[in-house]
């Protein structure tokens, strides 16, 4: 009964780690946005968290420069298990338009394993809110396989 | 057998009440309750109130992962050290009529207590090895300082008011505070003790970490401060500890200034006409009752609406704050508890 | 401290939230939104024109040779798309479409792909049954249809003023009276079909490389390129705006000389025939030259060089600073890109 509480929990409570990994900002605002008044991500238990250390869900938001991209993979190893990660965004997926630059890394998808992609440029707040509710799905989903 | 059963009913009071399992239950509801009305202040819909339990149970199911450079035992023993302080804490303050200790429970004790769950952090903070958890501690010790001085004022001022009333000096014991105004009425009804209630509504934000006075785990900035590192289950307990000292801090002043309502429900129940065990059951289901609102309304106030309203100051000025302002409140209380106005 | 906010605190928390509700309560984009793509492969042409155009090199298609034709198989990745409808501008047929659903989430990358499959029939060899003369003749060579071919079949066929109609199977038809030998088809041909010499005036379209996509056409600036549902119309330079004092005369005298030599400017003949249309305009009025090349309107021009760097041939030479436009007369083609392009229409043709 207690593990059923834990997992309910686990997909009530889904905090979030925003990572930048060279983006033009404009994914950064709008994931702001989603947690405004207007769409107000708390009230789905989602909240920003400070550390990496307390998040359950990694955002990654920007083409993975090669400056940023030694500090995302750390900064997602330091994640504790279960953990999801989202890419933000066509720049994480693809690279977009930055494709083929000499300092882009990505996609974010030849280093670790990414859950759940949000295709736009820049996704509706909607859409976000969307993908992070799948991410919530796979993160119990993953507590469920745990232990 | 007598032993025995002693035993048992302070493990009772420690377990379930006042201790561990009544204060988890009401401070995790003033922390969801909290979290609704600022949502709600800040044109949200906000969280659901049952939020902090969610936050609590999913923190437990996650992977508790211990940095190399933190020395272990006291990195995972420190969250626990801190539950343990707050839970003792939580008996040695009466919720109106009812004690679990009578005459050993001092007003300088709980003041020791309250340190308690802040050392704890600042132990365990210390020991994570995290540079942020570094810049976190120093400010929560700074914190700690600016608090305690006004902290102390209002405790000497209430001693002070209640000793030259019974003519007996100073008196530190909370039972014969409350048992005071019982008799005669709250505190918070005489003129001098008005400042002194204010300044512990204004140390009640600060004493709890919460929000212009959260400098020492401010998330933006030092990624949450002391607790940078901590993850799983010592994070929930953190989280735990933090939700029932909003609860401790506000019964203590329910206790020091508002004592009185006690007598009143006692008053009302024997009205009815009851009498016997019932009544005392009822009276005394009544009085928790009566303390889990009036701890709802001050955290609504004191911590809601001031989260609401206010920035984040810089460590500078919540130590400025306390000093001048709340500590002047409190000083002018304490001079006309002296010259007994 | 101060502290602003306490009366909004206080009547927020009794008034209604401004949050939308959102996974409860569904939520439309806003019109012209652009979210998911929606392939039409019944329309495209595989013109290439998209992948071309693509900032993101969302777009992708592969080739698979079957005995009806090239099987065609264009993908979006919407994963790298960058929504900015680009593509869209510049099917010329319609066959991308931009949806308001912004529902694209996906946990495999297959999920964002949007692709269409449709069979290329080869290159039509045979032009179906001759309705005009134009058709007819491009059809005896089957590779290359040049100018010349088609203007000396014509003038052997047809009445003087020969009319040119559009051809049947989606390409495109020079109008040899009209076209100046600019090059800008030939420039904007996706497929690189088109060669065009300006010294040797010949318009050159390689019928296995063309896909019929109106490129050219749209691009020509003399409408001297017909595509489907284009009318047929006469071989003679491209009717103007002013009055012309010979309606008649003009087309007679320049097509046949056109056809033969094409090696000279028809514009050589019209000259005689619109000279006395000049006496009959205002003095005062800048206006616009015989031989179809731009005169500059100093009261107007801003000297922004929009217009030299426009020009296909070269032949403007703008010095901002100087305030001096200069046209040299051997280069200009007349093509009238100059005076399209410019935003005060400073400039006359």
């Amino acid at each position: 009964m207690f593990k059923k509480l834990i997992e309910e929990s686990t997909g009530k409570s889904p905090w979030l780690f925003h990572i930048n990994a060279g983006s033009c900002n404009g994914c950064d605002i709008e994931l702001v946005a989603v947690l405004t008044p207007r769409y107000d991500a708390e009230r789905l238990g989602f909240k920003l968290a400070g550390s990496p250390r307390q998040a359950d869900i990694v955002v990654v938001t920007g083409p993975i420069t090669a400056q940023s991209l030694p500090r995302v993979l750390r900064t997602i190893e330091q994640v504790p298990e279960p953990r999801c990660i989202v890419t933000m965004g066509s720049c994480p997926q693809s690279g977009n338009v930055f494709r083929g630059s000499y300092s882009i890394c990505g996609p974010l998808s030849k280093y670790v394993h990414v859950d759940v992609d949000v295709a736009g440029c820049t996704p509706k707040p909607e859409a976000v809110i969307d993908g992070l509710a799948l991410a919530t799905k796979i993160l119990q989903q993953k507590r469920r396989e745990m232990k | 057998m007598l032993l025995v059963l002693n035993a048992l009913k302070y493990l009772a009071y420690i377990l379930i009440f006042p201790g561990f399992l009544f204060s988890f239950l009401v401070g995790m509801l003033l922390t969801g309750i909290d979290r609704k009305i600022v949502a709600r202040m800040q044109k949200r819909v906000g969280p659901p109130i049952l939020q902090p339990f969610y936050d609590f149970f999913k923190l437990l199911g996650k992977e508790t992962i211990v940095p190399d450079a933190a020395n272990r035992r006291v990195f995972l023993l420190a969250p626990l050290v801190g539950l343990a302080g707050i839970t003792v804490l939580q008996l040695f303050i009466p919720v109106f009529h009812f004690h679990v200790f009578d005459n050993v429970a001092d007003v300088i004790v709980i003041l020791y207590l309250l340190l308690i769950p802040a050392l704890a952090e600042i132990l365990g903070a210390a020991a994570s090895g995290s540079p942020y958890a570094g810049v976190g501690l120093s400010r929560e010790m700074v914190t700690i300082l600016a608090v305690e001085l006004p902290l102390l004022l209002v405790l000497l001022a209430v001693a002070k008011t209640v000793g030259s009333a019974m003519g007996r000096g100073l008196v530190f014991s909370l039972s014969t505070i409350v048992g005071y105004q019982e008799l005669h009425g709250s505190l918070i009804t005489k003129l001098s003790m008005i400042p002194a209630a204010v300044a512990f509504l204004l140390i009640i934000p600060g004493e709890t970490g919460s929000h212009p006075f959260d400098t020492a785990e401010a998330e933006t900035e030092i990624c949450e401060g002391m607790m940078a590192e901590y993850s799983g289950a010592p994070l929930g307990v953190y989280k735990l500890t933090h939700a029932m000292k909003i609860f401790t801090v506000v019964s203590l002043f329910v206790a020091l200034f508002l004592g009185g309502i006690g007598a009143g429900i006692q008053n009302l129940v024997a009205a009815i006409g009851l009498s016997g065990a019932f009544a005392g059951a009822l009276s005394l289901l009544l009085q928790i009752l009566v303390l889990v609102l009036l701890s709802i309304v001050l955290t609504i106030v004191c911590i809601s609406f001031v989260h609401a309203i206010t920035a984040r100051l810089r460590i500078e000025q919540v130590f400025k704050y306390y000093w001048t302002i709340v500590t002047c409140f409190a000083l002018v209380s304490l001079v006309m508890a002296w010259y007994g106005l | 401290m101060d502290l602003p906010f306490i009366k909004e605190a206080i009547s927020q928390l009794f008034s209604k939230p401004s949050t939308a509700m959102y996974p409860a309560v569904p939520s439309e984009a806003a019109e012209n939104y652009r979210g998911r793509i929606v392939f039409h492969p019944d329309k495209c042409i595989n013109c290439m024109m998209c992948e071309r155009v693509c900032s993101g090199n969302a777009i992708s298609h592969t080739v698979e040779k079957t005995d009806e034709g090239d099987k065609v198989t264009r993908t979006f990745y919407l994963g790298s798309c960058t929504f900015c409808a680009t593509c869209m501008d510049f099917c010329g047929h319609g066959a991308i479409e931009f949806t308001r659903d912004y529902h694209m989430i996906a946990t495999k990358e297959e999920d964002l792909m949007v692709s269409g499959t449709f069979i290329k029939k080869p290159p039509v060899r045979k032009a179906p049954p001759a309705k005009p003369a134009a058709p007819a003749a491009s059809a005896k060579e089957p590779a290359a249809v040049t100018c010349e071919t088609i203007a000396a079949e014509e003038g052997k066929a047809a009445a003087p003023a020969a009319m040119i109609a559009p051809r049947d199977d989606g390409k495109p038809v020079q109008v040899p009276a009209r076209c100046v030998y600019c090059t800008l088809c030939a420039k904007k041909c996706p497929a690189g079909a088109l060669t065009v010499d300006r010294a040797a005036k010949t318009w050159t379209l390689d019928e296995d490389l063309c896909v019929g996509c109106g490129t050219c056409a749209e691009a020509c600036t003399k409408k001297a390129i017909l595509m489907p549902g284009d009318e047929p119309v006469a071989n003679v330079p491209a009717p103007k705006p002013a009055p012309k004092a010979a309606p008649a005369a003009a087309p007679a005298a320049p097509a046949p000389k056109a056809e033969e030599k094409p090696a000279e400017e028809p514009k050589a003949e019209e000259k005689p025939v619109e000279a006395p249309k000049a006496e009959e305009k205002p003095a005062e009025a800048l206006q616009p030259r015989d031989d179809g090349k731009p005169v500059q309107d100093p009261s107007k021009c801003v000297y922004c060089t929009i217009c030299a760097k426009k020009c296909p041939a070269g032949a403007l030479t703008v010095d901002r600073a100087a305030k001096t436009w200069t046209l040299d007369e051997d280069l200009c083609v007349g093509c009238g890109t100059c005076a399209e392009s410019c935003p005060k229409k400073a400039i006359l043709i």
